[in-house]
């Protein structure tokens, strides 16, 4: 069995997971990356996205994560996010709607073109992680 | 003892039917604030984690150019008054609006962002510049509110409309304690980030895996700027449950206080219907007998 270590995700409202896993494969503002048990220390920006961890008996799991901050230590990652979620908890039709407002924020010069951008990569991220179930 | 027996009865009556009132808010109180403190509780871990980092980030760049450090002479200021939207919460929204007023030192140069209406409609009755209003949230704050908050006062910070922010809330202590707290939110100082990682870098020496050196991916002062906003949102958030939990507090010791009240105006009330009601049969028998007597 692969070596394990521990990931923390935590959101303002409080935990949202906490366990050992063999990998975490995580969306960086850099691109994508993985995480083993005795990376180097790195602290890294956290892109809109999904992310997908393999625990120790390979079984896998995957959720969103909304932008945010990770500190790597060789034994220990902990994820700052400023929202995650499970695919369980995402409502598709609400997603697709927030996806097509966006797109239409965006062609309109009235509204703030950054969170509209913002707003469509959550959607997105949020589409991709419910389809990849 | 002008009072006749209906009178009292009908201001037991309506004491009565408040104390139902006062009660039955006292358990709503109550029941929020357990929620709003779990919220509380909840939050900790993020902010925990967010200062460690920060801490180390600013401690290895040693940076404080960042424009949110950066002190300067204090001439505007912003206060962001965290207040409920509802009164009947005793002194709940009076504390935090007289903080705010004997802070500020000169009228003009105070912008106020008001979140809950009793703060803003103080604010306003008194011709302060109310700079913002948010409604609707004092009572189930979201971290998205928060956000949206932190992120209107760092613009106006950025761009010098004021040189020092201040949020205004209500620190909970326990369930029947609560004191109105000024915390200064901008600029952040890089004192208040460090001594939590002092006591954690004592308990790794041992292990002194702390002197392997950190990456950063994007550099320092990148990852500075996105972690800054998080965590004045963050810092704002915390405010933002803290004070709901506060005001929830205080109504259920405000309502519990009144059931109290009531309860005892009942007894005096009580005491002095059948006092009244003694003395009138009295009477009526006194008058009998003068009565019998009489005819005899």
């Amino acid at each position: 069995m692969a070596e394990t270590f521990r990931l923390k995700i935590i959101a303002p409202t409080g935990i949202f997971f906490d366990d050992d896993i063999e990998r975490i494969v995580i969306r960086g503002t850099e691109g994508e990356f993985a995480v083993l048990a005795e990376h180097t220390p790195l602290t890294t920006s956290v892109a809109i996205g999904t992310f997908n961890i393999i625990f120790g008996d390979k079984k896998s799991k995957s959720g969103t994560l909304l932008g945010g901050v990770a500190t790597i230590n060789p034994r220990e990652t902990i994820i700052l996010t400023d929202a995650a979620e499970w695919p369980e908890e995402i409502d598709l039709k609400r997603a697709q709607e927030a996806k097509e407002r966006a797109l239409q924020r965006l062609k309109d010069d009235k509204f703030d073109a950054a969170r509209a951008q913002a707003a469509l990569e959550r959607a997105i991220a949020r589409i991709n992680s419910k389809e990849g179930l | 003892m002008a009072e006749n027996v209906q009178d009292i009865k009908r201001r037991i009556k309506s004491v009565n039917s408040t104390k139902q009132i006062t009660h039955a808010m006292e358990l709503v109180a109550s029941a929020k604030l357990r929620k709003s403190r779990e919220l509380a509780e909840g939050r900790r871990p993020y902010f925990e984690a967010m200062i460690e980092s920060m801490g180390r980030i600013v401690e290895k760049s040693g940076s404080t150019r960042n424009v949110f450090m950066n002190q300067r002479e204090v001439k505007k200021v912003a206060y962001i008054v965290l207040t409920g939207d509802k009164g009947l919460a005793g002194g709940y929204n009076a504390n935090v609006c007289k903080l705010v007023e004997d802070h500020i030192t000169n009228k003009e140069d105070a912008y106020i962002y008001a979140v809950g209406s009793r703060g803003r409609d103080h604010f306003r009755n008194r011709d302060y510049t109310i700079q913002g209003e948010y409604l609707g949230i004092s009572e189930r704050p979201n971290f998205f509110n928060a956000r949206e908050v932190a992120a209107v006062v760092m613009e106006g910070f950025k761009k010098g409309e004021y040189d020092e922010v201040y949020v205004v809330y209500t620190k909970f202590i326990s369930t029947i304690s609560q004191h109105a707290s000024l915390m200064k939110l901008l600029p952040l100082s890089v004192e208040d980030l460090k001594p939590a990682k002092k006591v954690e870098a004592v308990e790794n020496e041992g292990k002194s895996k702390d002197l392997t050196v950190m990456l950063y991916e994007p550099d320092p002062e990148e990852l500075l700027n996105q972690l800054i906003p998080n965590f004045v949102s963050s810092t704002v958030y915390g405010a933002m449950i803290e004070s709901a939990a506060s005001e929830q507090g205080a109504r259920r010791t405000a309502m519990e206080s009144a059931t109290t009240n009531a309860n005892e105006m009942i007894d005096g009330l009580t005491l002095k219907y059948n006092r009244v009601r003694q003395a009138a049969i009295t009477q009526e028998i006194s008058e009998i007998v003068g009565g019998a007597e009489a005819l005899k």
